[in-house]
């Protein structure tokens, strides 16, 4: 045994030691590269081309070095218009085995043919430029172009098909529909023109029709029944009983959704209603201890807020009461070196703030403070009244007076007071004031000592007014 | 019916004459003999 690759004589097993290759696939490849030719020429000697051009290019694939396989594509592709496809194979062919090859005597056909070749690479030419203008979209010049290239070699399988194509898009099925039949002439079973086939007419071109026939009978297949329009009352039959079928099918249907598939969603959506209810009655119950919670603390924070204002207002009651007492202390204390400044202090106290343990001696204390103080401002207003100096004695009176306010049965000179008050108010033209003063004194003091002198003093004044509104009339 | 792009993608073009001698120089044909033999070269290394 030699090995294939190499022709060495030296294999181990199915591995040459030679060139290491694997001596059993490396025949099979060969094997099958040449089942493969076979199958291609079988194909090509039935006209069916196309299958015959992808068995060839199997065969090739397995193994690059067939010749044969080779060659027959090449004729193929001469065949079908690929020009430059078939001399490429036969070109290759010619190189991988120079002597008694058929490829060889091909190219010299060709060669001693040039206006053939050329005119046909023409026709290639046309062909490449009407894919390009197919691609720009411009059908026109596609159909011009393709057409020429048909004009050219009528077996241009490639552009015929593309023609057909065109013709498709413009809508030109008469002319598509000969342009198939054409195709198939060349090419049996070609698959695009199968294909642009059944896109006019519904159908497979009979070629094919035929051919699966042939196929079916030849694997002693029964052919299948031919169909057999039903009758039309068999049809109204059957579509009347599909009709109850549906219709009871939906009854039940609605059976099972009313037992089963209902009664669940309403279990479903009561747990729900349930859950949501649970939830209501919760949210109603923090609410309710929340309202409880916050009633109570309020009511806590007021009561704090009135202990704590109590015992504010305590503070403050026990600041003034000391406040007080030392007023009263320092009265005390200055009584004897400045009476009207102790009398001023003791007319600021409060004696509800007075114990009532103290409240009477400081009653008297506060008394004899006054009496003293509205005592002295009454001498000094009398004595500035004396003088003249009117606004001065006034300052002194009326400080005296409101002294004089707290113990008004004690002190004789308060009608004197509001006397000379009201003499100073005439004196200064102050008659309304002066009247009041005079009137004052006379109504509260009927006893006075100066009764008369305020009523001659009011009388002046009343006169003198009702003079004055007569000339005034 | 037809789709225009897809049914177009069928088409490529042909070889002229002139590109044949550059195509063939240019083309590496891989068969199967040359795969076992790549496999075969690198199990002797």
């Amino acid at each position: 045994m030699e090995c294939p690759n190499c022709k060495s004589k030296s294999i181990k097993g199915y591995i040459c030691n030679s060139c290491g290759v694997d001596i059993f696939t490396f025949s099979k490849s060969i094997k099958v590269s040449n089942l493969l030719y076979n199958k291609g020429l079988e194909k090509a000697n039935n006209l069916e081309l196309s299958f015959a051009i992808e068995l060839l290019c199997q065969s090739i694939e397995f193994n690059k070095n067939n010749y044969y396989s080779r060659n027959l594509l090449g004729l193929i592709y001469y065949e079908t218009g690929r020009i430059g496809d078939a001399l490429k194979q036969w070109i290759i062919s010619s190189n991988l085995v120079k002597t008694n090859n058929i490829a060889m005597s091909y190219m010299h056909i060709i060669q001693n043919n040039p206006d053939d070749l050329y005119s046909k690479n023409e026709a290639v030419v046309h062909y490449n430029k009407a894919l390009d203008c197919l691609n720009k979209k411009n059908t026109d010049m596609a159909i011009t172009d393709l057409k020429k290239a048909i004009t050219i070699n009528p077996n241009f399988l490639n552009a015929i098909n593309l023609l057909t194509f065109c013709n498709l898009i413009i809508g030109n099925k008469s002319e598509a529909l000969n342009l198939i039949t054409k195709a198939l002439k060349i090419d049996k079973n070609n698959k695009i023109t199968e294909n642009y086939h059944l896109t006019i007419t519904g159908t497979p071109p009979k070629q094919t029709i035929e051919s699966q026939r042939q196929k079916i009978l030849s694997q002693n297949l029964t052919p299948p029944p031919s169909a057999v329009e039903p009758k039309m009352k068999r049809y109204s039959f059957i579509n009347f009983f599909h009709i109850i079928s549906f219709i009871f099918g939906s009854v039940i249907m609605l059976a099972l959704m009313f037992f089963f598939i209902i009664p669940g969603s309403v279990s479903d959506m009561e747990q729900q209603i349930l859950h949501s209810n649970n939830e209501i009655e919760r949210i109603s119950l923090d609410y309710t201890n929340f309202r409880v919670e916050s009633d109570t603390r309020i009511t806590e924070l007021l009561e704090d807020n009135e202990n704590l204002y109590n015992t504010l207002t305590e503070l403050r009651l026990q600041i003034n009461i000391a406040t007080q007492n030392d007023r009263i202390n320092e009265a005390r204390l200055i009584l004897a070196a400045n009476p009207l400044e102790a009398a001023e202090l003791l007319y600021e106290i409060d004696l509800s703030l007075i114990e009532e343990e103290n409240l009477e001696e400081i009653i008297q204390f506060r008394d004899s403070t006054f009496l003293s103080a509205a005592s002295s401002l009454y001498n000094s207003g009398l004595q500035q009244y004396n003088l003249g100096n009117f606004e001065i004695s006034v300052g002194f009176f009326e400080r005296s007076l409101r002294f004089a306010e707290a113990q008004p049965e004690d002190l004789v000179f308060i009608d004197d007071i509001i006397y000379f008050l009201g003499r100073i108010a005439q004196h200064g033209q102050e008659y309304e004031r002066a009247a009041s003063l005079f009137l004052q004194l006379i109504t509260e003091f009927p006893d006075s000592n100066v009764f008369s002198q305020a009523s001659e003093r009011l009388h002046e004044i009343l006169s003198s007014n009702s003079e004055q509104d007569m000339e005034n009339d | 019916m037809l789709d225009f792009k897809t049914e177009l993608k069928k088409y490529q073009p042909i070889l002229d004459i002139e590109d044949v001698e550059e195509n063939i120089h240019s083309e590496e044909i891989k068969d199967i003999i040359d795969l076992l033999q790549y496999l075969s070269e690198n199990n002797k290394n």
